[in-house]
């Protein structure tokens, strides 16, 4: 008899304990979600916050030039104000001109030199093993893009907004213009950053030569690349969203 | 029946206890990040980001209501002086070139959501995440194909664009984006279109081989907004031929 109580008991206790664990994880509402859901909103706020801090600096930027401008209005145009106003202007046509890679720039950098493997081929290999490809030239310059390169050209043609890089046979097409091997990517920005990164035990350098591919960094004190050459084009399809329509 | 009772009670125990287990497995299955979470927890995570959506909305029409206001005394100065009409013109060229105007035009949108979730594809997994170069690859085709304005998930693609896995993350212009993937461009919607999903091109390799949900719509009009980093040089230095002479 007292056997039967005891087991009575833990049955009773079993049963409340399910009821509230059952109950806990029930509370509000039914529906779950991954944990993963909430580090992408996760991401996607810390982003955000990101961008609002990035547009706030250029509004900074905005008011300063906004006050320059003022001040030069105060002085109902005199000759020495807008000539302000001129040097401010082009100092910003300066500066977005090295951004769309219309101007010719210097600065330190690196050299990357690549070329095909010469290594014999094991029996049966494919020979696009140690061949350059569009996308290893494409990862390049992305990594070297992560690490703050300010200029890119690649055979001396730069790297501009709307540049594409594609294989087509034997030879690579940048910007319209066919290159052959050996392709010498030339970058201005941090150049201990981008060769570290390039050569590191998971870079992409690291892992071109483990194909065999030939790849070669130099860190340059100075180096010249030449602007894009294309001008600027026209666009056929998109045009520009005006904050008033009416205008 | 009295022979029988013992069992029934050790019968029942039994079917509490499996009870009690499966419940508890079910509330820490999955994933070494914690399982899953209650919706409501979800709840404030939307209210902060529509919250920061704001912030920034507001803080782009502030930018916005500046910049009109400097157009609009540049084009008072530039009706007196023929070097800064000549300058107003070409700085408007080169942000339309650099990517720091919002455009619209005809195009295409494709979107990649990550794989359905199947046992060999699980949830904590995103496949895209870790094959970032097929981003980075259909970006360049879509250039290739005459796009004349791009974005990933509104950020806008610019000459100092990168897409490059940090963490578990892509990071796209320095910062971070998570799945859905939405692939915005301008141009002729025919040929990006049939550029892109040419046979054992980069869309079916991106849903034959990695098993993403890949699909390409072309639209008459898309929006693509600007680019809102800052621009500055650290390193390069123009070399000008004014500076020669």
């Amino acid at each position: 008899m007292n056997k039967r109580v005891i087991m009575g008991f833990i049955l009773c206790f079993l049963i409340g304990l399910g009821l509230v664990i059952q109950s806990r994880i029930t509370d509000g509402q039914m529906l779950y979600v991954s944990a993963k859901t909430i580090t992408d909103y996760q991401t996607v706020i810390d982003s955000e916050k990101v961008s609002v801090a990035e547009i706030e600096k250029l509004i900074a930027q905005a008011n300063e030039t906004l006050e320059l401008y003022e001040s030069t209005a105060d002085r109902s145009n005199t000759e020495a104000s807008v000539e302000d106003m001129t040097s401010k202007m082009e100092k910003e046509l300066m500066q977005l001109g090295m951004f769309v890679g219309f101007e010719t720039v210097k600065g330190a950098g690196v050299i990357v030199t690549i070329d095909d493997g010469t290594r014999e081929l094991l029996y049966g290999e494919d020979i696009n093993n140690v061949l350059v490809h569009d996308l290893d030239i494409l990862t390049i310059v992305n990594e070297m893009r992560r690490c703050g390169a300010e200029a890119i050209s690649v055979n001396g043609q730069r790297i501009v907004n709307r540049t594409s890089i594609s294989c087509s046979g034997y030879t690579v097409r940048i910007n319209g213009t066919v290159y052959a091997r050996p392709f010498v990517i030339r970058a201005i920005g941090d150049g201990k950053r981008m060769s570290s990164a390039l050569l590191g035990p998971q870079g992409y350098g690291t892992s071109l030569k483990g194909w065999g591919v030939q790849f070669k960094v130099e860190m340059e004190e100075e180096l010249i690349i030449d602007g894009y050459t294309g001008g600027l084009r026209t666009y056929k399809y998109m045009s520009r969203v005006k904050g008033d329509e009416s205008n | 029946m009295k022979k029988y009772g013992g069992m029934i009670v050790v019968g029942l125990l039994a079917l509490c206890i499996g009870l009690v287990l499966a419940v508890q497995v079910s509330t820490t299955a999955g994933t070494e990040q914690g399982g899953l979470v209650p919706l409501a927890k979800l709840k404030g995570y939307e209210v902060a980001l529509k919250q920061i959506q704001d912030e920034k909305e507001a803080a782009v029409a502030e930018l916005m209501e500046l910049e009109s206001r400097l157009a609009a005394i540049e084009k008072e100065t530039a009706d007196e002086d023929v070097l800064i009409s000549g300058l107003v013109m070409d700085i408007e060229k080169y942000r339309m070139a650099a990517g720091l105007l919002d455009v619209k035009g005809p195009g295409v949108l494709v979107t990649i959501k990550d794989p359905v979730i199947t046992d060999e594809y699980l949830d904590d997994v995103s496949v895209i995440t870790y094959r970032s170069e097929l981003l980075l690859e259909l970006v360049n085709k879509m250039k290739e194909a005459g796009a004349e304005a791009i974005s990933i998930n509104e950020q806008r693609i610019v000459q100092t664009t990168e897409i490059s896995l940090a963490g578990d993350n892509i990071n796209i212009n320095g910062s971070a984006t998570a799945p859905p993937y939405y692939v915005k461009a301008i141009g002729n919607p025919d040929t990006l279109s049939n550029a892109l999903s040419i046979r054992s091109g980069i869309i079916e390799t991106m849903k034959k081989k990695n098993n993403l949900t890949v699909d390409i719509e072309t639209k008459d009009e898309i929006v693509i907004p600007r680019y809102t980093g800052t621009i500055g040089f650290k390193f390069a230095q123009p070399v000008s031929t004014d500076q020669e002479e």
